[in-house]
């Protein structure tokens, strides 16, 4: 047992009070998360106010359906990711692995799907410049919004992504124990990450349909 | 016998462990085809006003179940309100000016 990865680190005196300081320091984290992506939503709020009808416009020729099925996607990587959270700290080592595994290949099957929109989105000249073809000019700034983020968003599924990754590699290869408070930190990020693509649907995609 | 009793008992356990998220992961999907179908039917300034509602409950569904709110300390609690709160200001404070001008 001694080359067994040691669960509890300096300075916490107990294995609980170190699982609540790491998820302490990942929700301060979140709330300067939200305070970053709260500007971008006050801006397109208020943009949204000064052209309301330029923003319908703009807004239709997002693609619904890449848009809901990402929303989709998250949403179950959310839950396979929550599954491993509870399963790591009762010592379900292969249920984890695999809930890991699966999440991992959702967050990537989000990307495919993001890059294959932007393909379109491209295809149809929806990036703001001289070539745009949407009238009038003020649709541009909702595209400027769009661009900006789900960019800033898809950013974030890329580390989690990452993170993910290594964590799971770390506790696959046991160089780290399965009850780390390294999988409860990654999951609060990562439901972050779906929370703010929650937001994103309903403003970037489902305004205007009706 | 004991090995079998103590693996049916694990199943058990991990059963439990899956029921909780998959009811939050139903009832996320049902409410994306709620907001989704709902933003096709002409409802004026209610279409946003319902999609905005709907992607309040989800969040706090997240919030509450995944992201483990409800089961946690004050503290954690404390913190996760102070993002929401510093959310808010920042849209009061700005919305009074802009929205009013």
């Amino acid at each position: 047992m001694s080359d067994a990865p040691a669960l509890l680190h300096e300075p916490w005196p107990s294995v609980e009070r170190q699982r609540e300081g790491v998820s302490f320091g990942l929700w301060l984290f979140i709330a300067t998360e939200i305070l970053f992506f709260s500007g971008l939503f006050l801006g397109y709020t208020l943009y949204r106010n000064l052209y309301p009808d330029a923003f319908k416009i703009a807004a239709r020729e997002t693609e619904v359906f890449f848009g809901t099925l990402n929303t989709a996607i998250l949403m179950t990587s959310s839950l396979t990711m929550a599954v491993a959270a509870r399963g790591a700290t009762r010592g379900f080592r292969k249920m984890t692995l695999w809930c890991l595994a699966v999440t991992i290949t959702l967050g990537c099957t989000f990307l495919l799907c993001k890059g294959l929109e932007y393909h379109d989105d491209i295809d149809n000249r929806l990036v703001p410049g001289p070539d745009f073809k949407l009238k009038p000019p003020e649709t541009q700034i909702f595209w400027a919004f769009y661009w900006v983020m789900t960019g800033i968003h898809a950013v974030h599924v890329t580390v989690g992504i990452g993170v993910v990754t290594t964590v799971t590699l770390l506790i696959y290869r046991r160089r780290i124990p399965l009850a780390t408070a390294a999988v409860e930190a990654m999951a609060l990020y990562w439901h972050l990450v779906d929370v703010i693509w929650i937001f994103l649907l309903p403003l970037l995609y489902l305004m205007g349909r009706s | 016998m004991s090995s079998t009793d103590s693996t049916q008992s694990r199943r058990q356990e991990a059963f439990q462990l899956w029921k909780l998220p998959v009811a939050i992961w139903a009832a996320l999907l049902i409410l994306l085809a709620i907001t989704v179908g709902s933003a096709y039917i002409p409802l004026g300034t209610f279409n946003i006003a319902i999609n905005l509602a709907v992607a309040c409950i989800k969040a706090t569904l997240i919030a509450l179940f995944f992201m483990k709110l409800s089961r946690s300390s004050s503290l954690l609690r404390l913190a996760a309100v102070a993002g929401l709160f510093w959310f808010i200001l920042m849209f009061l404070l700005t919305g009074g000016d802009y929205l009013t001008r």
